[in-house]
């Protein structure tokens, strides 16, 4: 079993690297490329110099401008936890930190806290280039800033794609912008620390000389928020509407599905069947819009709020309901209520066409199992009709109840598109979309990976759970 | 003369027809069977004569609905502590007899596996998969003894020495898939008779086993029952078997029990057309035939039968709605120790039709 576990673990990892692979080259080769949807505005492609600009900088940024395959093959080893150094990964210590900080800190462009770690950052990257020390790293930069239209030779240190044409005119622009009456020398700062950045970022080599265990960077997103704390902000809330909704589903599915094979045919049987069907019927997007009309609406039931999963004064409340008599207001919902009245809505689109299948499923397989020649054995030893339905008929039912419920474990993550875009819930399902549309390279592959991870586990457990589940079922 | 173990009387279920509302088929009508302690009664006939039906119906498993008892009772004499205590409180108590369709579910699960316990015929898909053979023998003990796990683990591996298992310990922790049917069907009789039970219904036990070891189950029923004077009523429908093991014989056909003799007896001087037919169309080793014989062709009725009675001749194109036999046909005993199903040339003259019981045992080789 254990050798078995290994084994599977191993194959996990091509699996894994197949689907990363497949998204990525679809996404890559589509038309526009990553990225394409942000350079269009009004969903036109936009003409001339700025778009020009915006896709050169784009393809620093994220190195475009490399094959594909070795943009994959980049992207890989920033996502593996076991891999290379990029050329400029160094991280500076305390005391290395702070004389890079002292060099930089007079410089005109520092008139906000952001910008001096950006400066710094750019001298780490220096640093790790050219293999210089943080002192000489931090001088270096300063020079260079300091008289930024000559500066720009700083670039070669970073073994830089721009041409001597390209080069050419940054010079001719960062002189315009020194020329300039107000903040000419800031401008020009600024902008060279963007080239340099983008430079960097872009021209990173993979350092083969340089194998290493390293924490997986997810990257950033186009908009250039890191794209790991974005899922740690959004995963909260499609757990919390997963967590609330699949067991809900799964529950009652299971217990009305057995009852319906035990009372075949019986009421309960017939309506809850007939019942199911037509909720399963039932789109989502029109049963969520009559909720919302007909529940969170003045002119019939204001019972529930319309949008969102918190109130906008959620944060100053209490966690618990109270009876404030400190502000003399009554009654005081608290956090957990809040949120709780929040989440009816959204719960119950989420739930109400989902009982079908699993119910089905489960009444399926009992009524094989009930009909069983070992069930009449059961009876014909004395055993009673509870002990029956619950030891004996459930138990031989269970492998296609561990077939539908391995599917929760990446369920709870994926997030519902369409509840959340009604009910205004910035869950995984609309970042997934949104990511998609936008063709954020980052973002989706983030998610990709994330669910090819959660799939491919769930699956592993799913056949070890057969094998606890079922005696005849074994891998040895 | 003693009375028998158990005594079924005008035993009549049916089942709705399918596809006619309604309707209902006779799946049995008007049985009479009854088994002696230590004796063999073998009910024989053709698939759907009602002989399972019959059997299931003792131990009330046949599912009401659809299923519906619609006649009949079923005395049992086996019962003793608890089970009488239960039967007390029945209304069909009668000469110090239950009748088990009186029972109610509570009542009959201290019967069932405990008292009467029943075999079947699909040893491969009897036993429950997911569970271990010595949970599934400990479950039956642990519901009807008051026992500890222990020593229910002991009866259960004296259980399985008792049919001839080696490493009885060691079997009780394998599951079923890891066993051969003929194993299996071991399994599936050790677990009847670890509550050591007065009456076995075995139905075709040895149907899906090689005749080597359908010999050996054979073999080890029998020893087993003379040990325990157990009855044993045998479902099957291979004469050869019945001529090795029965005591008694009932032949079923249609739905009722055409004929009842000892085996003996009904071998050499088989009475009713249909089990003379039954018997004719067995093939002869060493005869050769170009088509053997079909059951009803050629049957008929013995120069020596009664002429009191008469047996109506077969329906071709037999319905449930109309019994084999006739409406008035009912068991006779038109010689002593034998019943065959007929009806009186004048029902004025002849006596009352009789509950077939025989308390007869072969004489053991």
């Amino acid at each position: 079993m254990l050798s078995y576990i290994v084994r599977r673990l191993l194959l996990l990892i091509p699996t894994l690297l197949g689907v990363l692979a497949v998204v990525f080259f679809v996404m890559a080769f589509s038309p526009g490329g990553f990225g394409g949807t942000a350079l269009t505005q009004d969903g036109a492609q936009s003409q001339g110099e700025d778009a020009k600009r915006a896709r050169k900088a784009l393809e620093r940024r994220y190195g475009l401008d490399l094959p594909k395959a070795a943009q994959f093959g980049r992207w890989i080893n920033q996502v593996s936890p076991v891999g290379f150094r990029m050329s400029g990964d160094l991280t500076f210590t305390d005391d290395q930190h702070a004389v890079v900080e002292a060099a930089l800190s007079d410089l005109e462009f520092n008139t906000r806290p952001a910008r001096l770690q950006q400066a710094v950052a750019a001298a780490r990257t220096l640093a790790g280039y050219a293999g210089m020390n943080a002192a000489d790293a931090g001088a270096r930069l300063r020079k260079a800033l300091s008289a930024p239209a000559q500066g720009v030779s700083v670039l070669d240190a970073l073994d830089s794609a721009l041409t001597g044409d390209e080069l050419a005119q940054l010079k001719t622009e960062l002189t315009a912008l020194e020329a300039l009456p107000t903040r000419g020398a800031e401008r020009a700062q600024l902008e060279l620390l963007r080239v340099v950045s983008f430079e960097a970022s872009g021209r990173s080599r993979i350092r083969f000389d340089r194998p290493a265990f390293k924490a997986p960077d997810l990257g950033q997103t186009l908009r250039g928020r890191s794209v790991g704390a974005l899922l740690a902000e959004r995963i909260p809330v499609t757990l919390l509407l997963n967590l609330l909704s699949l067991p809900l589903i799964y529950a009652v599915a299971i217990v009305s599905g057995i009852y319906a094979a035990r009372y075949k045919g019986g009421v309960f049987d017939i309506s809850s069947g007939a019942t199911f069907l037509g909720l399963w019927s039932v789109p989502v997007i029109w049963a969520g819009v009559v909720l919302i009309t007909y529940f969170a609406n003045e002119q019939y039931f204001r019972w529930f709020p319309a949008a969102g999963l918190h109130d906008v004064q959620a944060s100053s409340m209490a966690f618990f309901p109270s009876w404030g008599e400190a502000n003399g207001s009554g009654f005081e919902r608290g956090w957990l209520l809040d949120a709780l009245w929040h989440l009816v809505l959204p719960v119950l689109c989420m739930t109400y066409g989902g009982f079908a299948v699993m119910s089905k499923v489960m009444r399926g397989a009992m009524l094989e199992n009930l009909s069983a020649d070992f069930v009449r054995t059961a009876r014909a030893k004395g055993v009673s009709e509870r002990r029956v339905l619950w030891q004996h008929a459930f138990r031989n039912s269970v492998l296609p109840l561990i077939t539908m419920v391995s599917s929760i474990l990446p369920a709870l993550f994926v997030g519902a598109f369409v509840v959340e875009t009604i009910f205004s819930i910035n869950g995984m399902g609309k970042l997934g979309v949104d990511a998609a549309f936008q063709k954020d390279r980052e973002l989706v592959m983030a998610t990709t990976l994330m669910g090819g991870v959660l799939g491919l586990a769930s699956e592993l457990i799913r056949d070890v759970c057969y094998a606890i589940a079922d005696p005849r079922v074994s891998y040895d | 003369m003693a009375e028998p173990l158990i005594s079924i009387e005008n035993l009549a279920v049916s089942f709705p027809a399918r596809g006619k509302a309604g309707e209902r088929n006779q799946a049995v009508r008007d049985v009479n069977l009854a088994v002696y302690p230590g004796q063999t009664l073998a009910v024989v006939g053709e698939s759907g004569s009602g002989k399972s039906v019959s059997a299931m119906s003792i131990l009330q498993l046949i599912p009401t609905p659809p299923g519906r008892y619609d006649q009949g009772r079923i005395l049992w004499r086996g019962g003793s502590g608890t089970a009488d205590a239960a039967g007390q409180h029945a209304q069909g108590v009668q000469n110090d007899a239950v009748d088990l369709l009186t029972l109610n579910d509570k009542a009959m699960r201290t019967i069932r596996g405990n008292q009467i316990a029943m075999i079947f015929q699909e040893p491969m898909t009897s036993l429950n998969p997911v569970y271990t053979l010595g949970e599934q023998i400990m479950e039956a003990v642990l519901l009807h003894r008051k026992v500890s796990r222990s020593a229910a683990r002991d009866i259960a591996a004296s259980a399985l020495r008792d049919v001839g298992i080696a490493a009885p310990e060691q079997r009780l922790k394998e599951y079923p898939h890891q066993l051969s049917g003929g194993m299996r069907q071991r399994i599936m009789i050790a677990m009847a008779l670890a509550c050591q039970p007065r009456l076995l219904l075995a139905d075709e036990p040895t149907t899906a086993l090689d005749v080597t070891i359908q010999a050996q189950i054979l073999e080890l029923l029998r020893t087993l029952q003379r040990e325990k004077d157990m009855g044993i009523l045998l479902i099957t429908h291979d004469l050869g078997v019945v001529a090795e093991n029965a005591d008694v014989v009932a032949v079923m056909f249609a739905g009722r029990v055409v004929e009842f003799a000892n085996v003996r007896e009904l071998f050499n001087r088989p009475r009713h057309p249909y089990t003379r037919g039954l018997l004719r169309s067995m093939p002869v080793l060493g005869r050769r035939a170009q088509r053997l014989d079909t059951v009803m062709d050629g049957a008929t009725i013995p120069d020596d039968f009664p002429e009191k009675f008469v047996v109506k001749p077969h329906d071709p194109d037999p319905s449930p709605a109309t019994p084999y036999g006739g409406e008035d046909a009912r068991l006779h005993e038109i010689e002593p120790g034998h019943w065959v199903l007929c009806t009186p040339k004048n029902p004025q003259d002849h006596s009352a039709p009789a509950f077939p019981r025989l308390d007869y045992r072969r004489a053991q080789a």
